[in-house]
């Protein structure tokens, strides 16, 4: 077996099945061989109800004849025993394979869309495939060799059949497909209620995560009993619902054990009479007995394996949507030539500049503005944004490859992702900050107390989006990461909004130190933050009106100072 | 603040006792029922040994040279005993059904019932992590269990039981052929069970990880790219895949240990019955059709077998689950007799109070009285205790040492519900919940439906009447999770509407404005002022505006209470409080 995981190629995302026959091509000698010995192991199932009846014929008094017959019976249980661990074996390895190159591929085209991705597609949709869909494609893979082995084993028990008596293998051979299509009927209105039922389950469930999220909440204003009620009232409309589907099961159960059960009584009737009549032997009767069982399987693979598929196809679907993405911001054709030394920013749309060097405060009256000039200033959205370097050389952020914008421009923002894993890497994804660093740049954002927050220190880990920390820690953790990146130009939208006075003022004296030589932009209202800047445009209905430090802003534009000390609330006074 | 999770802090996993407790008492209540199904199932499964037998007789029958005839009524009589088998199936299917849903609800009920009554501190503690995974993935196992597995094995192990028998019924020594099969199954299974569940919870953390990785991956595209780590990303996916497959590896290598024994197992019999039916028919114990009948009781034999053995894996990650929900019913709060308190409403009294989480201690001795209607604003760095302060007025912790009484009771031997009549605490972690804007409201008045007169007034109270006529159904827009996003100022207005409806005679606010733009935070404030005349205010502000508009302000610093007055006498006093507003101010 192969260890894993592998390169993953180049995906073919022109439609779903595409992508899944792509997925099989790169798997074709595992999944073959996994064929192989399922058909193998079929094709000795049916060679075992052959064994059985001419057994029967040769005579199982006659003891040589007996032990004889229990040895090939015994041989073949042998092989088949012995196929079971290297099948599943190999079963299992369709699936990882399967599922791990469609997480690598998800992966690297998600990286490669970055904002995009989200924008484009719902991220309830986009979070699925992490958590559904990979399973279901990569259990048709696991379960491929069902096709292979329903094929064998139609084959293997029609061959048999036709050449021990050609009607009656005839009967056989249509009756029992049909018989077993006879099913499908119920299958449908059964697959409509198990949907609904499943739909309200997943409601169900998702009601009592809900509560147990807001459980705090809950707990501090009340409402224990109504939400109670309302969760009570839910489960037994889901166990009604888990009852009607019950009737149907039990209709489907019922049948399932009918059919199979009218069709081995048809055959035996039949080969009864044939054998009575003298046209086949007692034994040939006992074995195509056993060739029912074995068609009656057979066909249930192929039924299974085309469930499968069906499943398999809806969320490669969703897979391919996000495969066939491309990103919005395209790289330039031909790329300026980026000046080398340090730079600033210019954006004419907005008139906001920050020049190469300083700490530039971007004070705006509405916080819409606040986020169109912070995605124009780190080009994610198209715009005439400069890069500047100290001689007054420009160009513009879009005739750069985005890469290269990227790594000199870092927009950091309250809703950036905090990441799944140890504290360190999140500051220090390659272990390339000394702890001294480190330590500095927690210093900078006044976040010690996130690191001290657990007893683990840095190996604490976080969870999901960082959701343990409360909102003022998350925030600092942020500033504390883009700190640690240390890029030549750094944006930073509201970055202590949610943290208390004192930390603010702290974090406010300690920024300018750590990006001294450094560009930075602060796109705040915070007087503290705004006090320590080297300059402050003031921007009000979409473009800057007024510009100087913040002593002066305050002291000659009354609209500035209204923005920043919110003298409105003070007018109700204690 | 959260303290850092510990053991200690975990929510309780039920003993194996406790299980087997209450899924007897499960048995005793539903037993008829119970009892019904195997019955009903059995004569199902008698139905189903008839084409076997018809098989053999007919093989007689035709050694014999008989009538066709006699084959033609033979025919007949098994069709009418497979539909008697396929209306039993009907009816034991449906019945059990019946039963595990009716389980289910009841052990899923008990379970929310159960959270809805943890001790707040409990659930600061330990954190909603655990508890969400066992809402989510708990209830989901179990539910899979009880649908899935258990009607599997309860039909799986009748079927066994009714073939076996009919093979002794043919001829006892026929069992034989079973014996090896048994002693094969018994101990391959018993080594599996007890290395698998270790196997199965790394596989399933090594899992989450990988899938929790790829989410991580698409919602946090943007930051990836931001932050150039896409390459990264992509590698550290790699690794994920690595330890994944590593796990599923020794799993996979268990599997492959057992499965061989358990097909063996399941086969051999076929053979070994032949052997047996050959012997016995030489000594004419047995006919021949008697011999094919046996062989083909074994063949049919092997799928009630396998699935019976199948479900093992299911039933122990059932078992698992039901523990984990079982066991928040062990931390449930238990409700003592309301205590009486006999001061001015509204007066918040605190003496000597104490308190630490594990460990460390976080507060040092606060003595502070508030009169009622007084606003108190603390201010301090973070880390300080200002939080933990604001949770131990609102009862959510009790003081390791000193008492706080609100009203004149002491709000550590209140229970909550008489708790939060007295205080209610409202921090910048707030919740939506599903369902309408009118239900999240009523939540407050403990009812699923209110007067929405009552609602509208406490929206306007807050300054949400605005926007929520806007909505699209207004009251009954439905919000929350999967459905309409609301913005941060709009979910904290409905919490502080909320707290209108609840009316208590204390609130703490807990910063509860601070991750709102700075403008909506403002307005709020505002409108939360007028609201909030004549109630005791204890509000925890990192904003130094709202402590300039409090009666009082307390700065908090190392857990202690370090300079406490109005905002003039602080300012006279030019200590850090009078340092961090000229800041503020830009004055120096």
């Amino acid at each position: 077996m192969r260890s894993l995981p592998q390169p993953p190629g180049e995906p073919d995302s022109r439609s779903a099945d595409r992508y899944l026959l792509w997925l099989a091509r790169r798997e074709w000698r595992s999944l073959l061989w996994a064929s192989l010995l399922l058909g193998t192991y079929t094709v000795g199932t049916v060679l075992l109800s052959a064994s059985v009846g001419a057994a029967l014929d040769a005579g199982i008094g006659d003891p040589r004849s007996l032990l004889t017959w229990f040895g090939i019976l015994t041989a073949l249980i042998a092989v088949g025993t012995a196929i079971t661990p290297v099948l599943h074996r190999a079963t299992c390895f369709n699936w990882y394979a399967s599922a791990y190159r469609t997480v690598q591929v998800v992966t690297r085209r998600s990286v490669d869309l970055g904002p995009t991705l989200t924008r484009r597609l719902p991220s309830g949709e986009v979070v699925a495939v992490g958590t559904e869909d990979i399973d279901q494609v990569a259990a048709l893979y696991e379960d491929a060799v069902f096709g292979a082995a329903g094929i064998a084993g139609t084959v293997a028990a029609g061959a048999f059949m036709l050449t021990a008596h050609t009607d009656l293998g005839l009967v056989v051979l249509v009756a029992v497909p049909l018989i077993m299509l006879g099913v499908v009927p119920v299958l449908r209105p059964l697959a409509r209620r198990q949907d609904h039922q499943r739909t309200r389950q997943a409601e169900l469930t998702t009601r009592a995560t809900d509560l147990v999220a807001g459980l705090r909440v809950l707990r501090g204003v009340g409402g224990e009993h109504a939400v109670g009620e309302r969760y009570r009232a839910e489960s037994q409309y889901v166990r009604a619902a888990g009852v009607r589907v019950g009737w149907m099961d039990a209709a489907l159960s019922a049948l399932r054990e009918l059919y199979p059960g009218l069709l081995l009584i048809g055959i035996v009737w039949y080969g009864a009479r044939l054998a009575l009549a003298g046209e086949i032997t007692v034994g040939q009767l006992v074995a195509f007995y056993g060739y029912t069982l074995n068609l009656a399987a057979a066909v249930r693979h192929l039924m299974y394996f085309t469930s499968r598929y069906i499943s398999a196809r809806v969320a490669a679907g969703r897979v391919v949507r996000i495969l066939g993405l491309v990103h919005d911001l395209p790289d330039p054709d031909e790329p300026a030539e980026a000046p080398a030394g340090l730079c600033g920013l210019s954006d004419p749309a907005g008139g906001v500049s920050a020049p190469a060097g300083l700490v530039t405060g971007v004070v705006c009256a509405d916080p819409a503005d606040a986020t169109a000039t912070a995605d124009r200033l780190g080009r994610y959205r198209d715009g005439d944004t400069l890069l500047v370097d100290g001689a007054g050389h420009a160009v513009h952020l879009r005739d750069l490859p985005l890469r290269e914008v990227r790594r000199r421009v870092l927009v950091a923002d309250n809703t950036a992702h905090l990441f799944s894993g140890p504290l360190r890497e999140e500051l220090s994804p390659d272990g390339g900050l000394s702890e001294e660093r480190l330590a500095e740049v927690v210093h900078a954002a006044a976040a010690e107390d996130v690191v001290r927050r657990s007893p683990e220190g840095w190996d604490a880990v976080l969870t999901e989006r960082g959701r343990e920390y409360s909102g003022g820690q998350q925030q600092r953790l942020r500033l504390a990461r883009a700190l640690a990146l240390d890029p030549e130009i750094l944006v930073l939208v509201e970055p202590a909004s949610a943290v208390d006075a004192h930390s603010e003022a702290a974090v406010a004296e300690r920024l300018a130190a750590e990006r001294a030589g450094r560009t930075t932009v602060l796109l705040t209202t915070s007087p503290l933050l705004l006090d320590r800047t080297d300059r402050v445009q003031f921007v009000e209905g979409g473009r800057v009106v007024a510009e100087g430090t913040h002593r002066e802003l305050l002291a000659t534009v009354p609209r500035y100072a209204e923005t920043v000390l919110r003298t409105a609330f003070d007018e109700e006074g204690p | 603040m959260i303290p850092a999770t510990e053991d200690a802090a975990r929510l309780p996993i039920a003993s194996g006792e406790t299980v087997l407790r209450r899924l007897r008492r499960i048995g005793r209540r539903h037993g008829a029922a119970l009892t019904g199904v195997v019955a009903l199932y059995g004569v199902a499964a008698l139905a189903a040994l008839v084409p076997p037998w018809m098989l053999g007789r007919i093989v007689d029958a035709v050694r014999a040279g008989a009538e066709p005839g006699r084959v033609d009524t033979a025919a007949a009589l098994v069709v009418a005993a497979l539909v008697v088998h396929a209306v039993f199936t009907l009816l034991s299917v449906a019945l059990s059904v019946r039963f595990g849903e009716g389980v289910l609800a009841e052990l899923r009920e008990g379970f929310v019932r159960a959270v809805l009554h943890l001790p707040v501190g409990t659930v600061e503690r330990a954190g909603t992590g655990d508890l969400v995974a066992r809402a989510g993935r708990d209830i989901g196992h179990l539910s899979h269990t009880v649908r899935e597995s258990v009607p599997v094995m309860v039909v799986s192990g009748v079927t066994v039981a009714v073939f076996l028998g009919a093979i002794g019924v043919l001829h006892p020594a026929l069992l034989l052929a079973w014996v090896p099969s048994a002693a094969l199954i018994w101990f391959s299974t018993r080594w599996y069970v007890r290395r698998a569940p270790d196997g199965y919870l790394r596989e399933l953390n090594t899992y989450s990880d990988l899938t929790q990785g790829v989410t991580d991956t698409v919602e946090g595209a943007r930051t990836l790219e931001a932050l150039g780590r896409q390459d990264r990303q992509v590698a550290r996916t790699d690794e994920r895949v690595r330890r994944a497959y590593l796990a599923e590896r020794y799993t996979l290598w268990l599997r492959c240990a057992w499965y061989p024994n358990l097909d063996f197992a399941y086969m051999f019999p076929v053979a070994a019955t032949l052997l047996a039916g050959g012997v016995l028919y030489a000594r004419d114990a047995l006919s021949a059709g008697e011999v094919a009948t046996a062989v083909f009781l074994a063949v049919q034999l092997s799928g009630p077998l396998e699935h019976l053995i199948d479900e093992v894996d299911s039933l122990m990650q059932g078992y698992t689950s039901l523990r984990r929900l079982l066991g928040v019913e062990l931390a449930e709060e238990e409700t003592g007799p309301p205590a009486a308190g006999g001061g001015p409403p509204g007066r918040v009294e605190i003496e000597g109070v104490r308190f630490g989480y594990t460990g460390a201690e976080v507060l040092h001795g606060i003595d502070l009285v508030l009169r009622p209607g007084e606003r108190l604003a603390v201010v301090g760095p973070s880390g300080a205790g200002k939080s933990t302060l604001g949770k131990l007025v609102a009862g959510i912790h009790a003081p390791d040492a000193g008492t706080i009484r609100v009203g004149g009771a002491d709000m550590a031997a209140l229970p909550p519900r008489a708790r939060r009549e007295k205080v209610i605490l409202l921090s910048q972690e707030s919740h939506v919940f599903r369902g309408t804007v009118a239900e999240n409201l009523a939540l407050a008045l403990d009812r699923t439906e209110a007067d929405p007169a009552l609602l509208w007034k406490a929206l306007a109270a807050v300054g949400a009447e605005e926007w929520v006529r806007a909505l699209p159904e207004g009251l009954d827009t439905r919000v929350g999770s999967g459905n309409r996003d609301l913005d941060p100022a709009h979910v904290q207005q409905l919490a502080l509407a909320r707290v209108v409806l609840a009316d208590p005679e204390v609130l703490v606010l807990d910063e509860a404005t601070s991750l709102m733009d700075p403008r909506s935070a403002r307005r709020l404030e505002r409108s939360l002022s007028g609201v909030l005349s004549g109630r005791t205010v204890v509000a925890v502000a990192h904003r130094l505006h709202t402590a300039h508009g409090a009666d009082r302000i307390a700065v908090v610093e190392e857990g202690r209470v370090v300079e406490l007055g109005t905002h003039a006498e602080l300012l006279a006093r030019g200590g850090s409080y009078a340092a961090l507003w000229h800041a503020w101010h830009g004055d120096t």
